[in-house]
């Protein structure tokens, strides 16, 4: 205990200075109070796994199977002009599984759930959106990478084509999910991405490739910047808003 | 860790952790409040402990940061609020005015320096474990020890040989 020869006095000092002894009890008690807590909260990624599992798998397989049709649909045609329109016709696609899902839980199931696992809502609100966000980042890579293989562009055009319908339909999603009611918000969506679709599919061959010519690639870029900002923007609004439920 | 574990920790511990808090706040029911409070953390954030048979640390550096918080909000008291010093009652009776002077001249100690001369001393840790516990560097551990020994010396020089 004595590090030094001349500190041995003040150890000894020190511990004429006893502390009186605790209840008897004391100990017992504390261990007994212990044992009546709740376990702890998951944190981190573990938090994340947990919410992840809250998700539906029908989702997930709903997901999977319009990028597989998509994909299937896309490789057995021949490579035209036009592919690019179906490429980024494809990404806001794939935003109809999420849309379901999240619509059920901002609106229905996220109360219990931040009262079951204790956690405020922005905060369930935004694991969920990192996990559909996470998943969609994937798909949306996997989609880009087929269809640079397909077409024999560039990744990052590809890339530009499919995120810019993507993060448009995306904000427009989440702008109406804090507005609108349960009832009204699936319907509403849904419309708002065949409506992407059908700007994105319909317009004729001539508009298509005026559309996706070279030239106007500065005009994607800038609209993707727009959706960026406005998909930031609504996620903000989102995780601070209040909720829009019938609850 | 499980309940059986965590009994364990408590009984093994409880005391060790008492006494620490005991020196730094010099009242009973407050040390035991703190303790409490020590264990009751350490379960809240055991995910956050890495089990690597160093309990002890971790529950002195949640100990150290609740009596830390505890000098920090401590209120100027009234003179006939004062509690009154508490010692051990089976102390010999000439023991006692020297247990005092021990008490007061601890509380006049700025808190760092109190901390690490009670976790070296009276404790038994090495400077490299304090330096770990109270999340500081080594020299600052030695500059701590030496601040606080200097000024418990001048303090204490009529009880010193």
């Amino acid at each position: 205990m004595t590090r030094r020869p001349e500190d041995a006095a003040l150890v000894a000092l020190l511990r004429r200075a006893a502390p009186p002894p605790p209840d008897p009890g004391a100990a017992s008690r504390t261990a007994a109070l212990l044992g009546t807590l709740p376990p702890p909260r998951p944190a981190g990624w573990r938090f994340l796994a947990v919410q992840a599992g809250f998700i539906r798998k029908g989702m997930w397989a709903a997901q999977f199977a319009v990028l597989a049709c998509v994909l299937a649909l896309a490789l057995l045609d021949r490579p035209t002009a036009g592919q690019y329109a179906l490429w980024a016709a494809a990404a806001p696609l794939l935003l109809v599984a999420n849309v379901q899902d999240l619509a059920r839980v901002y609106h229905q199931g996220m109360l219990e759930l931040e009262l079951a696992t204790r956690y405020s809502l922005p905060k369930v609100t935004a694991a969920r959106l990192l996990i559909f966000g996470l998943c969609d980042a994937a798909l949306l890579a996997l989609l880009a990478a087929t269809g640079a293989a397909a077409t024999r562009t560039a990744l990052g055009v590809l890339l530009l084509y499919c995120l810019t319908p993507f993060c448009a339909v995306s904000a427009l999603c989440l702008a109406l999910l804090g507005r609108l009611r349960p009832a009204a918000f699936a319907r509403t969506a849904l419309g708002t991405v065949a409506a992407a679709l059908g700007v994105l599919l319909l317009p004729l061959d001539r508009v298509i490739r005026l559309l996706y010519a070279p030239e106007h690639r500065l005009f994607w870029a800038g609209a993707l910047a727009l959706s960026l900002l406005a998909l930031a923007w609504q996620t903000r609004r989102l995780l601070r808003g209040g909720l829009p439920t019938t609850l | 860790m499980g309940q059986d574990e965590l009994n364990t920790l408590v009984l093994a511990h409880y005391d060790a952790i008492y006494a620490y808090c005991w020196r730094h706040v010099g009242q009973r029911e407050l040390a035991q409040d703190l303790t409490q409070t020590t264990f009751l953390r350490f379960w809240q954030h055991r995910d956050r402990y890495i089990h690597d048979g160093r309990e002890l640390n971790y529950l002195y550096t949640i100990a150290g940061n609740l009596c830390k918080d505890w000098c920090r909000r401590k209120k100027p008291l009234a003179l006939e609020d004062l509690p009154q010093p508490q010692r051990d009652p089976a102390a010999p009776p000439d023991d006692r005015d020297t247990a005092l002077a021990v008490q007061a001249a601890l509380a006049a100690l700025p808190f760092a320096q109190r901390n690490t001369l009670l976790l070296y001393y009276v404790q038994g840790f090495t400077t490299a474990e304090i330096a770990a516990i109270t999340h500081t560097t080594l020299p600052a551990v030695r500059y701590r020890l030496a601040a606080a020994r200097r000024r418990l010396g001048e303090l204490l020089k009529e009880e010193l040989p």
